[in-house]
């Protein structure tokens, strides 16, 4: 792969990734290495791709991957398991994003691709595996769930 | 909502400096270089391995192990499957696709589940009913039979046999031990349902109906696969799955393929058996990397699949693969296989015959002579 296809690469992809891995992470860190792991998987990646929107699929379903192998690796489960550092401050972004996270997996992947990259039910069934109905619930369900939680926050508040 | 969303996702973006990392990062993959450039990221990696090494000496069991090897024995890698259908899966590869939940690409994981039960003997009526029971009457509650007699099969003979020689008989049928974690309810009204149909959609709508009736799973919530399992001069012969949905499809495929009912019709497209695998996947022994489907094509051609004869040529007409769970190459454990659907010679016609490859990837494969 020559520098400038690293540098399209690079460009092209980085922002998109980096926003799908923090529906599943909350530091930026975190969501950076998992990043930097799709993009070396990416350099070992041998088939060529057939078109750009292969290659955007390709990179969008490692990432997701990557995100569910990031909460079952081992530091990680260690870390939550033992309070090693000093607890952390209240959430300070009280924002829609965190709320995100704490829908099941399918729900939140969903959310992103349909609202902010904007692709459409069957492009995400395609991407996700799933089928078009079950991609329909899953923006109902996530939907509703947010709404409820954003609802009960401004109760409490 | 829309708009706030938008706009706080829009907030997010690769920093220059990130970018230029990644470029780096990947730049020196491309070398092929292993240098560290970096003398103070070195000292640092070098110092945090130290820290670690000191926390896992000193709190036992801090460290989890890493992903244990899969040992697979050579001797008992031939198996014959399939044994006792009645025909073939005939030729038509249109025939052969059918409701597969997820097909893993390439780089990902799947879980591993080690069989608790792979030293006992497979011969239950050799068990104690003491032993047997508890577990029947696990399944029965998965089969919503709540009044059923306790009987057995040979009172005087209870030996040599694969099925629990005690089973619970209930008005809807008789419900035997097929193993220590699947059993079969064979229905006492052999023309009660008739799931037949000439295509996968009219048998998914029959099934769809005879779950309102027999609600073994939630219809709302139901994931109906429909394959062929054997192909005669007279009609297709159907085997249909039943599992829960999952929100993700990876869980869906492996609580179908681990955690499900399978239908079996008899040769007229009645409904005659109903047998339900239940493995506990509570704790798998770990998420495996999976090798790539040319990876385990190399395989099937070498012969390391199962069954391991007759050969095949690499010019063979390969119709469909999926990746299914089973213990076709071990009883150790159950884990992923690619099913390849293959044309081969049978006399003077040919007919598509499954192979089962391991999917996990050969680094954690350990073949024991």
């Amino acid at each position: 792969m020559s520098q400038q296809e690293i540098e399209r690469v690079v460009e092209r992809y980085s922002d998109s990734l980096l926003r799908l891995a923090m529906h599943h992470v909350q530091e930026q860190a975190q969501a950076q290495d998992i990043v930097q792991d799709v993009f070396l998987k990416y350099m070992k990646h041998t088939t060529a791709f057939t078109d750009e929107a292969h290659e955007k699929a390709w990179l969008y379903r490692v990432t997701i991957n990557a995100c569910n192998s990031y909460h079952r690796h081992w530091w990680q489960k260690m870390r939550s398991a033992m309070p090693l550092s000093l607890p952390q401050p209240p959430e300070q972004e009280n924002s829609l994003l965190a709320e995100i996270r704490t829908l099941p997996k399918g729900q939140r992947n969903a959310i992103y691709l349909f609202y902010y990259e904007e692709m459409s039910i069957r492009e995400i069934a395609q991407l996700l595996h799933a089928k078009e109905g079950t991609v329909s619930s899953w923006l109902s369900r996530g939907r509703a769930a947010l709404r409820a939680q954003l609802e009960k926050g401004e109760d409490t508040r | 909502m829309n708009e706030r969303y938008r706009q706080e996702v829009g907030r997010i973006q690769a920093s220059d400096t990130f970018k230029q990392q990644l470029k780096d990062a990947m730049s020196r993959q491309k070398r092929g270089s292993f240098r560290f450039p970096y003398l103070k990221a070195a000292l640092c990696t070098a110092l945090g391995l130290l820290l670690l090494c000191a926390i896992t000496l000193s709190v036992p069991g801090f460290f989890e192990a890493p992903l244990p090897m899969l040992k697979i024995d050579r001797q008992e890698t031939d198996r014959s499957h399939n044994l006792g259908t009645v025909g073939t899966l005939g030729n038509n590869a249109e025939e052969l696709a059918h409701n597969v939940p997820y097909m893993p690409q390439e780089g990902d994981v799947l879980p591993v589940y080690e069989n608790p039960w792979s030293e006992e003997s497979p011969y239950l009526s050799e068990s104690d009913d003491a032993e047997l029971l508890p577990l029947l009457e696990t399944f029965a509650k998965r089969f919503l039979l709540d009044e059923y007699q306790i009987a057995h099969l040979h009172e005087q003979l209870s030996t040599g046999m694969l099925n629990s020689n005690i089973y619970l008989q209930a008005d809807i049928g008789r419900l035997i031990l097929s193993s220590r974690d699947s059993a079969y309810l064979l229905l006492s009204d052999p023309q009660a349902y008739d799931l037949n149909g000439d295509s996968q959609a009219e048998v998914i709508a029959k099934t769809e109906q005879f779950l309102k009736e027999y609600p073994l799973v939630d219809p709302d919530e139901a994931y109906i696969d429909v394959s062929l399992t054997a192909h005669t001069p007279n009609a297709n012969r159907w085997q249909i799955r039943i599992s829960r949905q999952q929100d993700d499809p990876k869980e869906t495929l492996i609580e179908q393929q681990l955690n499900a009912f399978q239908l079996t019709l008899d040769p007229q497209g009645h409904l005659a058996s109903i047998s339900c695998i239940a493995v506990d996947t509570a704790q798998p022994l770990g998420e495996y990397p999976l090798k790539s489907r040319q990876e385990a094509l190399q395989e099937l051609y070498d012969g390391t699949c199962s069954p391991s004869s007759p050969a095949i040529a690499k010019d063979a007409q390969i119709a469909y693969t999926e990746v299914v769970y089973g213990r076709y190459l071990s009883d150790a454990y159950d884990m992923p296989y690619y099913k390849f659907y293959v044309l081969q010679k049978m006399g003077e016609s040919s007919s598509y015959v499954p192979y089962y490859v391991i999917a996990v990837d050969e680094e954690w494969i350990q073949m024991e002579e």
